[in-house]
């Protein structure tokens, strides 16, 4: 009796569990449309939503017509876009979706981010400005740009990383590298994430276009932030050269090497041999972080630089002056820009 | 004659016959072998079945999991024969629209060739996304 009630069990746990695995692969595929649906649906949103407030950008200028992507990043009319393009135009026109051409002015076009700003007198669509900070590996993004002579169109991807150098080449501050896909014509595009918001610009391709870097617009904004307040560039530059050491102080390698007399940083009372542990908000541990603190250094906002000194933390107050290799560079590209974008 | 007196003549005569000597021992034998021989011409799928069916009502297992199983097995073919096929639309359809409308043009790419003027005299294109964004400063120094 026994027996047979164990064996009732049994069959009746092994047909449920057959029933189940007969469900099982049907469900798994019903989840995985599913999820493609959806994603396929937030991307075809954020397109829908966002595509008014994408441009084509035209330059054109003695060597040629360059066109490529931008954006109004508020309602009167203010655009982003990529510097190359109208680094050295005579002429631009931004054309909107609708097929309409509105002549722009030129604010700024800055060869250290790769960015451009543009103005229209014109009330427009805009896309709102997300904050690239909170962006990680594995995010989703979708660019919206206009690829060679063809309509906007969305391309989706994920960040696959965040870069400080490509080439042997040192960015200015830390790019996102972006696993999507872009084209010839699509520089200066906006890159959203899935709530439709800018988290950045695109300014460079990767392995023809399989990849992308994309300057994040925490660092767009600075160049905004700076033509409000002053009009102009002002990248700050406090005159100090930094070199590696092997064993970390305070969880810092950045080790003062060389102050110039006459630089911010020596009037400050910086010293050789200080390690750096933060400039601004920024923490140091490499001489790479360099890089991301001294972007977002201002002329004449004051900063304070956090030290090491042998065994006593002091922060130091430093302002900043205006950087040495940009001298008064607003709408004005230098030598460096022009051979980089074939502009000379 | 009539039926009756035919009936009776049979059976006076039937009361004398007898079968074979061994009938009745190979009797049963040769019974099951018959049984065997006609059950060996069925196929196998009912064979199997009219085991089952046999076996089946002596286990005591609830109606529910035969239900339930017969449930998700619609469930499942529903879902899967009712599963919509991918469409194309909206913008992507329009993109493939222009595709097929627009002629092919020349493109130059102001990074990689020569930037000049054509020989038609018209200005060249260039379709901008450059392969190095730009820096100019070294980590080394702020």
């Amino acid at each position: 009796m026994i027996r047979r009630t164990v064996f009732n069990h049994l069959l009746t746990t092994s047909l449920l569990a057959f029933g189940l695995l007969l469900v099982a692969p049907a469900a798994r595929v019903l989840a995985e449309d599913s999820l493609t649906d959806n994603l396929a649906c937030q991307v075809r949103k954020v397109f829908d939503e966002r595509r008014d407030a994408v441009v084509k950008v035209r330059a054109k200028d003695q060597l040629g017509i360059r066109f490529g992507s931008g954006f109004f990043a508020d309602p009167t009319g203010t655009i982003y876009t990529h510097a190359g393009i109208v680094m050295k135009a005579d002429e631009v026109t931004v054309i909107t979706p609708a097929g309409k051409e509105l002549s722009a002015r030129v604010l700024v076009a800055d060869d250290r981010s790769g960015i451009a700003i543009l103005k229209v007198d014109a009330s427009t669509p805009s896309i709102p400005i997300g904050k690239s900070e909170d962006i990680a590996i594995a995010t989703p993004l979708v660019l919206i740009g206009y690829p060679e002579d063809l309509a906007a169109s969305p391309s989706f991807g994920i960040v696959g990383g965040f870069d400080r150098k490509y080439l042997g080449q040192f960015f200015s501050t830390t790019h996102i590298r972006a696993n999507l896909p872009v084209q010839r014509g699509q520089g200066g595009a906006p890159v959203l994430n899935l709530a439709g918001e800018a988290v950045g610009i695109l300014v460079g391709r990767i392995d023809a276009g399989a990849a992308c870097h994309v300057l994040p617009m925490r660092a767009a904004e600075k160049v905004r932030m700076d033509l409000a307040r002053f009009g102009q560039l002002r990248p700050g530059w406090v005159g100090v050269e930094v070199e590696d050491i092997a064993q970390p102080v305070a969880g810092s390698t950045a080790k003062v090497d060389k102050l110039d007399p006459e630089t911010p940083a020596a009037k400050s009372g910086l010293l050789p041999g200080d390690i750096l542990l933060k400039i601004g908000s920024t923490p140091i541990s490499s001489v790479e972080d360099v890089i991301d603190a001294s972007y977002f250094l201002t002329a004449g906002d004051s900063a304070g630089i956090e030290v090491m000194r042998g065994d006593e933390k002091l922060v130091i107050p430093v302002r900043p002056s205006l950087h040495p290799r940009a001298p008064g560079h607003e709408m004005q590209a230098t030598a460096d820009a022009l051979q980089r974008f074939q502009l000379e | 004659m009539t039926p009756e007196k035919n009936i009776s003549k049979l059976l006076r005569l039937k009361r004398y016959e007898q079968p074979p000597p061994g009938y009745f021992e190979d009797f049963l034998s040769e019974f099951q072998s018959r049984q065997r021989a006609e059950l060996i011409r069925r196929p196998l799928w009912e064979l199997v079945w009219d085991r089952l069916s046999a076996i089946a009502p002596s286990f005591e297992v609830p109606r529910l999991a035969y239900a339930s199983i017969a449930a998700l097995a619609v469930a499942a073919s529903v879902m899967i024969v009712s599963r919509p096929a991918p469409q194309i639309s909206g913008p992507l359809a329009e993109n493939r629209q222009s595709l097929t409308l627009t002629a092919p043009q020349p493109v130059i790419i102001g990074e990689s060739l020569p930037i000049a003027t054509t020989s038609t005299g018209s200005p060249s294109v260039h379709y901008v996304l450059p392969t190095r964004p730009v820096s100019y400063d070294s980590s080394h120094s702020f």
